[in-house]
């Protein structure tokens, strides 16, 4: 256990420039560009002689919403940034071990603990990061908020909520869905998505030269039995008699299937095969 | 524990921050409302669901309000879109539960349920030669008693040579005698329209098939011509008849007038002429029926529907214009008797009828008021209300509200909020 | 005592270990003397887990390896193997953080010994220094065997000689001492086992003393014998 926790520790220090790079760029971007936006409104509200219809949604008034809903790309991109960097840290997280003649594997390896807490370690490191990144993107969304509120007159400013606020970004409505359910299933899909190529790479690891075309069929494989239950099953025109409610529990259940047998080939290849 | 201190934040920053998220989430809830009996039989808004709008956010929510409250769809996970079928047809769910076994594979199609058995059909086509397909429909009968089930697939030779569809619309059965009124569609080689409605009696002893009744053909006619079924719902129930609608659709208009009159734009349609027959299973005979031509002139109304309903030898047609409602009804199996009812919106506490519809001998509709907003973006309504009517006496059997379910001073600014109404009775 | 069954490894269609078969007495230090590519490092990698192997059997004080185990053995590559951006006092810290027995003091004393900055980073040590620290890192630990391959390989002369003084003394008298190299004319004097490797298999194990007593042989002379027959 304590193995665990200091290897997290370990992993976590090692990426903080990266991850306190990730962050400032998020909070610095996106207040940046709210800022720009509400701005840029304002002065258009200005010019025009503000006149207050008395309407609900009349269009002279600025809600936080439309500011949203204006600043797709800026606020987007340090998002797409963080995701990209995150993902090339999966397989960063174990390849960096390797570098060069002097690796740092060795070390790991050979230390007095189950070689299956390196493998928890550096899952729980990478979902640590991205779930950081994602409270704080949630925590920022406030902040941001206030800004605007603070810069707008309080007579020029519409209502918001935050369910229309997630609805004018595309990428905010995925990376934090209306619905806890939705939640669960995708990230529960991208840990297992991590874990399958956690196992490819320890496959590549194992079994040097023939290693990377094994890893490669494995992580297609996986993809497959995934990807292909729901539509080749279809749950509305059930042509294979089964009803949705099956269809959806054999794709899950293969889900499953694909997510134990990754652990179990990966954990069972670092123990045994694994080699510097 | 020092050197832990930046694991421990972004921990920290994880849970709140995601945990904040939907604890806000959860906070800002949608306004709930209910439907409130307010006179008659309360157990008649039992299969009544109203499906709205809310408009006063910055997106529209969709929502379906019942007397248990409102439940808006915004917040429905995947899982939720997977299982939609449940929700929207009733009937066919009823039947999966009642009969598992029999229903796998059956989730599309047509129904028909009595005491004793269940029958389900479906088109099906089978590539002959290019561009040739060959139609056929399967039917599955199954005993409940027993659970036994058999069927079969059966040519629509009616098709041969006929490039277009077939459709199912109407499933009967007369003791062991299964009728599927199968209707057709098509052009042959040399681009002439074929049209017909033909019966096919099935034997549920050896599920050979009987006779073959040609019902209705046509030949000649323009491509979008069509024959339904009047009240043909997805699981029929024992009728000793069925109710055609032959549309005959001329050529669209090469430039199609359009007329304006206030906030309503209509455009000019091809003419269709449409002429109603009662087919009686028993003895095959089609009869035409005559309809009396619509009373509520349509160019000056804004806001009209039209309805054709069919049960049990009652046909009933339902004309809606802004206020009123006019009910015809007709008695099939004579086809003579009809009676005639009026109904003012305002007899029931606001101006207009919005999604009228008839379930056996009752009226449904929704009473409120003016569409268009006023000034201050609200509608102009008195209230919004449910009702059930007894459409042969006109007596109200049920009136219901939609109310908000919280504190009073909000209620009038959310239920502004409303509009767009559709109401869905549960068969 | 470290003992070593029948090991069988195979890599690319090329017996790397053909059933080597030797014992590492407590107290004792014994090495392991070959060309280049017999298998030496492999041996020791195997040990330590760090490579698989096909068959065999591999016992430390009795026991076969588990984690328990790795506590009472440690393991001096032939290089670093950290990180290059650490400092020298965070590999220290970071040795002490994972293993029980990390002797804090005797850390020091070898620190001191071989005159190593605790600020510098790792990337930027020599060769000899690296080595040094690598020692350091492996010796600081309390445990009843130490692995350490090819200890002199690229080191200058002077590291070496300071190198060669910690074997003499009592860091290592108490443990058992596996170690691998192909120089064998500096390492003649401190060892007390040879154990010839050529082609996979072992082809000569014996007491150095012994054969200098017995047969008048240096280690060197009995390597002249085997590889040049």
């Amino acid at each position: 256990m304590m193995h665990y926790l200091k290897l997290v520790r370990m992993e976590v220090h090692r990426f903080r420039y990266v991850l306190a790079g990730l962050a400032g760029l998020t909070l610095v971007l996106q207040l940046l560009a709210v800022w720009l936006t509400t701005n840029q409104r304002l002065s258009e509200l200005r010019e025009s002689n503000f006149v207050d219809s008395g309407a609900q949604f009349s269009h002279s008034k600025l809600s936080f919403t439309f500011i949203l809903y204006n600043t797709q790309f800026m606020y987007a991109l340090p998002i797409l940034l963080s995701i990209l960097v995150l993902v090339l840290y999966v397989p960063g997280i174990w390849y960096r071990d390797w570098l060069g003649r002097s690796s740092f594997i060795y070390r790991l390896l050979a230390l007095p603990m189950r070689r299956a807490t390196l493998y928890w370690s550096k899952l729980t490191a990478l979902l640590l990061f991205v779930f950081a990144l994602l409270g704080l993107q949630a925590a920022s969304l406030p902040l941001q908020w206030w800004i605007f509120r603070a810069m707008v007159p309080q007579a020029w400013q519409a209502p918001s909520y935050l369910s229309d606020i997630i609805g004018q970004n595309k990428v905010l409505q995925v990376l934090l869905p209306a619905n806890p359910l939705d939640f669960a299933l995708y990230y529960a899909l991208g840990v297992l998505g991590v874990l399958v190529v956690f196992t490819a790479i320890i496959i590549e690891r194992s079994y040097r030269g023939w290693g990377v075309l094994y890893a490669i069929l494995y992580v297609l494989a996986c993809t497959l039995l995934v990807v292909v239950p729901l539509p080749l099953l279809g749950t509305n025109h059930n042509a294979m008699g089964l009803y949705p409610i099956e269809v959806v529990t054999i794709a899950l259940t293969a889900a499953l299937l694909v997510l134990a047998s990754a652990i179990w080939l990966g954990l069972r290849l670092l123990r045994r095969s694994i080699s510097v | 524990m020092r050197r832990f201190w930046l694991t421990i934040v972004l921990l920290v920053v994880a849970l709140g921050g995601i945990g904040g998220y939907y604890g806000a989430r959860a906070a800002e809830e949608l306004p709930p409302f209910r439907l409130v009996t307010l006179e008659g039989d309360a157990e008649l808004a039992e299969p009544i669901a109203l499906n709205l709008v809310y408009g006063s956010r910055a997106e529209s929510e969709f929502l379906r309000i019942d007397e248990a409250g409102s439940h808006y769809s915004t917040n429905q996970s995947v899982f939720d879109d997977l299982f939609r079928y449940n929700y929207r047809y009733p009937e066919v769910e009823a039947l999966v539960e009642a009969h598992r076994g029999f229903m796998r594979g059956k989730l599309i199609g047509d129904y028909y349920t009595d005491e004793e058995w269940v029958l389900h059909a479906v088109i099906d086509y089978e590539r002959v030669a290019k561009e040739q397909l060959d139609a056929y429909f399967e039917l599955n009968w199954l005993k409940v008693d027993t659970g036994k089930s058999a069927g079969g697939r059966y040519r629509i030779e009616a098709m041969q040579g006929l490039r277009g569809y077939a459709n199912v619309i109407g499933l009967q059965r007369r003791d062991q005698e299964l009728h599927v009124l199968v209707q057709y569609s098509g052009s042959n080689a040399s681009d002439e329209q074929h049209l017909g409605v033909l019966d096919y009696v099935v034997s549920t002893e050896d599920g050979g098939l009987l006779r073959t009744v040609p019902v209705y053909e046509a030949t000649g006619m323009n491509a979008n011509s069509s024959i339904s079924a009047v009240g043909d719902n997805q699981v029929s129930h024992p009728d000793d008849y069925a109710l055609l609608n032959v549309r005959i659709r001329e050529e669209e208009p090469e430039s199609p007038s359009v007329t304006v009159s206030g906030n309503r734009i209509a455009v000019e349609a091809a003419p269709t002429a449409s002429q109603y027959y009662s087919y009686r299973y028993e003895t095959g005979e089609l009869v035409p029926i005559t309809i009396e031509p619509d009373e509520l002139v349509r160019s000056e109304a804004e806001r009209t529907w039209q309805g054709l309903y069919y049960r049990d030898g009652v046909l009933t047609r339902l004309e809606q214009a802004d206020g009123r409602i006019v009910l015809h009804r007709y008695d099939v199996t004579g086809q003579t008797e009809h009676s005639r009812t009026e109904l003012q919106a305002e007899q029931f506490g606001d101006s207009m009828f919005y999604s009228p519809g008839l379930d056996g001998d009752r009226l449904y509709a929704v009473v409120s008021g003016d569409p268009y907003r006023s000034a201050d973006g609200s509608f102009d309504r008195e209230g919004i209300y449910v009702i059930v009517v007894d459409s042969t006496s006109g007596e109200l059997l049920y009136k219901g509200e939609v109310q908000y379910d919280g504190p009073a001073e909000e209620a009038a600014g959310h239920l502004a909020g409303l509009y767009s109404f559709n109401l869905y009775v549960r068969p | 005592m470290i003992e070593v069954q029948e090991l069988r490894k195979r890599y690319r269609r090329r017996d790397v270990l053909d059933g080597v078969s030797f014992t590492a007495d407590k107290g004792r230090i014994t090495c392991l003397i070959g060309m280049n590519g017999a298998g030496k490092s492999t041996v020791l990698k195997a040990i330590m887990g760090l490579v698989p192997y096909r068959s065999g059997t591999i016992r430390i004080g009795g026991e076969p390896p588990s984690p328990a185990v790795m506590e009472k053995i440690a393991f001096i590559p032939d290089r670093l193997m950290m990180p290059g951006g650490m400092r020298v006092r965070e590999a220290l810290a970071w040795m002490q953080e994972h293993y029980a027995r990390w002797n804090p003091a005797r850390a020091e004393e070898l620190l001191a010994f071989f005159r190593l900055d605790p600020a510098a980073r790792i990337a930027q040590l020599s060769r000899g220094t690296e080595a040094k620290l690598n020692l350091v890192l492996g010796l600081s630990r309390d445990t009843d065997y130490v692995l350490m391959d090819e200890p002199f390989s690229g080191i200058d002369m002077l590291s070496r000689e300071q190198i060669a003084d910690v074997f003499t003394s009592e860091l290592v008298e108490r443990r058992g001492v596996l170690l691998t190299t192909h120089e064998i004319a500096e390492m003649e004097r401190l060892i007390d086992q040879a154990v010839f490797l050529d082609q996979g298999r072992v082809v000569r194990d014996f007491d150095c003393e012994r054969m200098r007593e017995d047969e008048g042989k240096s280690v060197v002379d009995v390597m002249r014998e085997v590889y040049r027959a």
